[in-house]
């Protein structure tokens, strides 16, 4: 039962590999220097209005170490 | 602090390249992109697998536009004068208003997760950025370390699925779209990914 599951979980693993992690080299890295030079505002507040969470900005933080 | 950053170091490769994924779209969707976001952008390699020839595309349109002219699409697809000419919101699109059930429906999981938007943010929470910006948080492990597939896979499935790619295939016709074209075309092949990856979960 557990080796089933095991199973299961890498085979979701390797097709997400598959079809993520070549193509989005550089998205994280991308992303994580513009949250870091502080370019997240919107320049009109009533307008563009959407930033992001907090988390999203904490993320990239972290990610770029 | 500490903690946070074993737990984010210890993603796996493909949590990070979703999590990013799901990130650029957000920022893209959520606000018109800054003069640094565009450049780095359009260096973007891209290869010939669906989400590297749209990330590739990305590259592309990014290159042919510049800042002024990304934020006068931004606004013209999603703000506009009255109204932008979509409007990105789940309640929009699966009931024709906005604020109605579908919005009610992600508060309640939200609250539930313990998640609320920043207090920067003014719009409702079924926006697609804020449903994308969501997807990080679980994929990271942001919102609590008991926070499984099973929860990233019922928040996607409830909230994303029966309406983002309707609102895609709007984004990449919309006669405003130049830039954010393509934007569309690797939203509709990531959630296509994302959609066959749940379906092989346990």
């Amino acid at each position: 039962m557990e080796q089933k599951k095991e199973k299961a979980a890498l085979g979701r693993r390797d097709f997400l590999k598959v079809a993520t992690v070549g193509a989005a080299v550089g998205v994280i890295s991308v992303a994580s220097k513009d949250v870091n030079a502080g370019d997240v505002t919107p320049t009109n507040k009533d307008q563009a209005g959407y930033r992001e969470t907090n988390h999203i900005a904490k993320y990239y933080e972290l990610a770029n170490i | 602090m500490a903690e946070t950053l074993v737990a984010t170091c210890s993603l796996e490769e493909e949590q990070r390249a979703r999590a990013g994924i799901y990130g650029l779209l957000a920022r893209l969707l959520g606000a018109h992109p800054s003069e640094d976001a565009l450049k780095e952008i359009a260096n973007y390699p891209g290869d010939d697998t669906p989400i590297g020839s749209a990330l590739g595309a990305l590259a592309t349109a990014a290159q042919e536009t510049n800042y002024d002219d990304a934020q006068d699409e931004y606004n013209a697809l999603f703000i506009g004068v009255v109204e932008g000419e979509l409007i990105p919101f789940a309640s929009h699109y699966l009931t024709g208003f906005l604020n109605d059930l579908p919005l009610a429906s992600v508060r309640s999981d939200l609250n539930r997760l313990g998640v609320e938007r920043s207090k920067d943010i003014k719009e409702p929470e079924d926006h697609i950025a804020f449903l994308f910006d969501v997807m990080v948080g679980l994929i990271t492990h942001e919102f609590g370390d008991s926070i499984d597939e099973a929860e990233e896979q019922a928040f996607f499935e409830k909230h994303i699925t029966p309406w983002a790619e309707n609102f895609f295939n709007d984004l990449i016709k919309a006669k405003n779209a130049k830039l954010y074209a393509p934007v569309g075309l690797l939203a509709l092949r990531f959630l296509d990914v994302e959609t066959k990856g749940f379906r092989i979960a346990p």
